[in-house]
């Protein structure tokens, strides 16, 4: 089950998805967001009549030559939205369930990264990929096509999650990349201090940046039925323990962990969702991308 | 019917289920490494409790079950008293077995070696009545009626009327075939002579003479020592001071009888012993034994002069004994050799256990190794 194939019934039920900016604001000039808004652009879109009131320069003189008609060229318009995947890679994100050694947290957060990146093909968005490994960020600037989504594939599949990420010292690097109306998703398992940061200092900068927790279903269930050694792979701290006896204890700790992390997230405006990595990928981003409305 | 232990040290190997006991808890303790990134939220326990915990309960019980198996096994387990005590019936070989009525739920065998069920292949008769009677009294418990069937005449009893520690139906029945006894014919003489033992031939043709039917040929071939032996050659009457050759010597080891005149000798296995003497107590005649034949040595010179029983009218049954001894009387009418009672009873041998215990011990080993190898087992090892 490799990550970046989507299994068939998922991509049919991404076709049903979007994703909207917060601000819907941007988009006034473009009326609905649609992305294959014809403008002014170099990229030849069609032909069309000319109506009253285009520009005169815009009139194909030589197609008039031959057809003694008016037509305006009309060229494909950028869509004012550039969605940025981030990706943490960092040590925690290979952990995998008991059950499914072979589905680790990093391959769910790649499945959804590539939905996303299905998404904002078809909706003609611009993305851009953000991997935040422990030697430093690998980025792909954004850009739009089938072209560009192979390139974010190919970037993901030879990723092998380890090591610690150095959120405070990465996100001044590719900060500056982010535009002011990007849309910025974070995909981490949030357990890290400096990447929550990371998302509040860039939410705090006027950007619109969502969230989505990757969390295991261990994490969830916690199923372990005898001693275990639980070991943290990234600050290396290990703890023996029984696992029905610390079950109870840390189900509670961990919900109330959960939330505070929610409601800190909403005080700084990022918006967020959470992801199991036995569920289907399109839960949290229909979650995500909720029309507000209906909330 | 009592059950015990013959070797109740066997009881040691108990301490072998220590094993997977031992195997059981400590597996608990063993921890398996499992990364886990939310380990901020795990608290530690102090201690859990401290609760003797086991995996796998039923395949401990199994293992357990097995080698207290194992060890009583060790032990030797029997059951006193465990003997079958229906009343048996026996039945010489050669009778008819459905010719008389025997008790309801009797057990019928015959009375042959190993005493093998009536129904199965009817034996051939082999071993002495009275021996197998006191066989088959002390292999029955104690109490056990015993009902014996057996010919008219028997024709291989003992000196005396066997001893038995429970008094016996003793019946007779009609043997389904009769058997003709015949005297036996008298011995056929091979003589061998030399120059200085051609005389006495005519002592050994007259003895032959005598033995013979009133118109028969007398069973006598007189020849010089170098002729050779004829198969059928049963006994030789050597008359020649020399020593047989090797060959004869052999044929004598394979179960033949020779007469040596005087002066002539083999080497024995066993020193000769008189068997017949003069008035006065003087030998005449010593038999020795050569591996299976017998070797009559005479001592006396074969003429009238040195020998006058030559001319005694009973020699030629005095050469008839030597050479052919008549058996020892073994034949009775069955009704007189009634065993008699006071025989001490047999202590009997318990039930040996092992056999069935052997058949448990592999059906919970096949149990056991089906419950740990099994597709479907817990995470647990």
């Amino acid at each position: 089950m490799s990550p970046l194939d989507l299994p068939p019934d998922l991509r049919t039920r991404l076709r049903r998805l979007s994703i909207t900016p917060r601000r819907a604001a941007v988009l006034a000039s473009a009326g609905q967001h649609a992305s294959r808004n014809r403008g002014g652009s170099q990229e030849f879109a069609q032909y069309r009549a000319y109506e009253r009131g285009d520009d005169l320069r815009r009139i194909d003189w030589k197609l008039y030559g031959r057809s003694d008609r008016f037509f305006v060229r009309d060229a494909e318009r950028e869509s004012p939205v550039t969605l940025w995947l981030v990706l943490d890679a960092s040590a925690s994100m290979g952990q995998a369930d008991l059950k499914t050694p072979n589905w680790s947290r990093f391959d769910a957060a790649r499945r959804l990264a590539v939905a996303l990146v299905e998404i904002a093909l078809y909706q003609g968005d611009r993305f851009g990929l953000v991997v935040e490994t422990a030697t430093g960020p690998m980025v792909v600037p954004p850009g739009g096509g089938a072209r560009q989504r192979d390139r974010v594939l190919l970037t993901l599949a030879p990723i092998q999650p380890g090591g610690v990420a150095r959120w405070d010292r990465d996100v001044g690097v590719y900060g500056e990349r982010f535009g002011p109306n990007d849309l910025i998703l974070i995909l981490s398992d949030g357990f890290d201090e400096a990447c929550v940061a990371a998302a509040e200092r860039l939410a705090m900068s006027g950007r619109d940046v969502a969230m989505i927790r990757v969390l295991t279903a261990d994490e969830r269930d916690f199923p372990f039925e005898q001693g275990y050694r639980f070991n943290d792979p990234e600050t290396g701290a290990q703890l023996v323990g029984d696992g029905p006896a610390l079950r109870r204890d840390f189900l509670v700790r961990f919900a109330q962990a959960r939330q505070a992390l929610s409601d800190r997230l909403d005080a700084h405006g990022v918006r967020h969702a959470e992801h199991f990595v036995d569920r289907p990928a399109d839960e949290p981003i229909r979650a995500l991308f909720r029309v507000e409305g209906a909330r | 019917m009592s059950p015990a232990l013959l070797f109740p040290a066997g009881l040691a190997a108990l301490a072998a289920v220590l094993i997977p006991l031992v195997i059981h808890i400590a597996r608990r303790t063993e921890s398996r490494t499992v990364n886990f990134a939310a380990l901020a939220w795990l608290e530690e326990r102090p201690k859990p409790r401290r609760r003797l915990r086991l995996d796998e309960l039923w395949l401990l019980a199994f293992r357990l079950l097995l080698l207290t198996l194992i060890a009583v096994g060790l032990a030797q387990p029997v059951l006193w008293g465990a003997a079958d005590r229906r009343p048996v019936v026996a039945v010489a070989p050669g009778l008819d077995s459905s010719s008389y009525e025997t008790a309801e739920g009797a057990r019928r065998v015959w009375l042959a070696p190993g005493f093998p069920e009536i129904g199965q292949a009817a034996p051939t008769a082999g071993g002495t009545t009275a021996s197998l009677v006191r066989q088959l009294d002390a292999e029955l418990a104690p109490g056990t009626p015993l009902e014996v069937i057996l010919p008219p005449i028997l024709n291989d009893a003992d000196a005396q009327r066997p001893i038995l520690s429970r008094p016996v139906g003793w019946r007779t029945a009609t043997p389904a075939t009769e058997t003709e006894l015949e005297a036996p014919a008298p011995p056929a003489l091979t003589v061998r002579f030399g120059p200085d033992g051609e005389a006495a031939v005519r002592y050994f043709r007259a003895a032959a003479t005598a033995w013979a039917e009133a118109d028969a040929e007398p069973g006598i071939v007189a020849e010089p020592v170098a002729a050779p032996l004829p198969r059928d050659a049963r006994h030789l009457i050597w008359l020649d001071a020399s020593t047989p050759p090797a060959q004869i010597v052999d044929w004598v080891r394979r179960g033949g009888t020779i007469m040596l005149a005087e002066g002539a000798r083999v080497p024995l296995d066993v020193a000769p012993r008189p068997v017949w003497s003069d008035a006065e107590g003087l030998p005449i005649a010593a038999l020795g034994r050569l591996d299976q034949g017998r070797v009559i040595q005479l001592d006396r010179a074969l003429t009238p002069e040195a020998m006058p029983q030559l001319l005694d009218p009973d020699f030629p049954d005095r050469l008839a004994g030597l050479l052919a001894p008549a058996p020892d009387p073994m034949r009775v009418a069955a009704t007189d050799h009634a065993p008699l009672t006071g025989a001490a009873p047999y202590e009997q041998p318990p039930l040996d256990l092992r056999p069935w215990l052997a058949l448990l011990i592999a059906l919970v080993f096949g149990a056991e190794r089906w419950l740990a190898t099994r597709r479907v087992r817990g995470p647990a090892p």
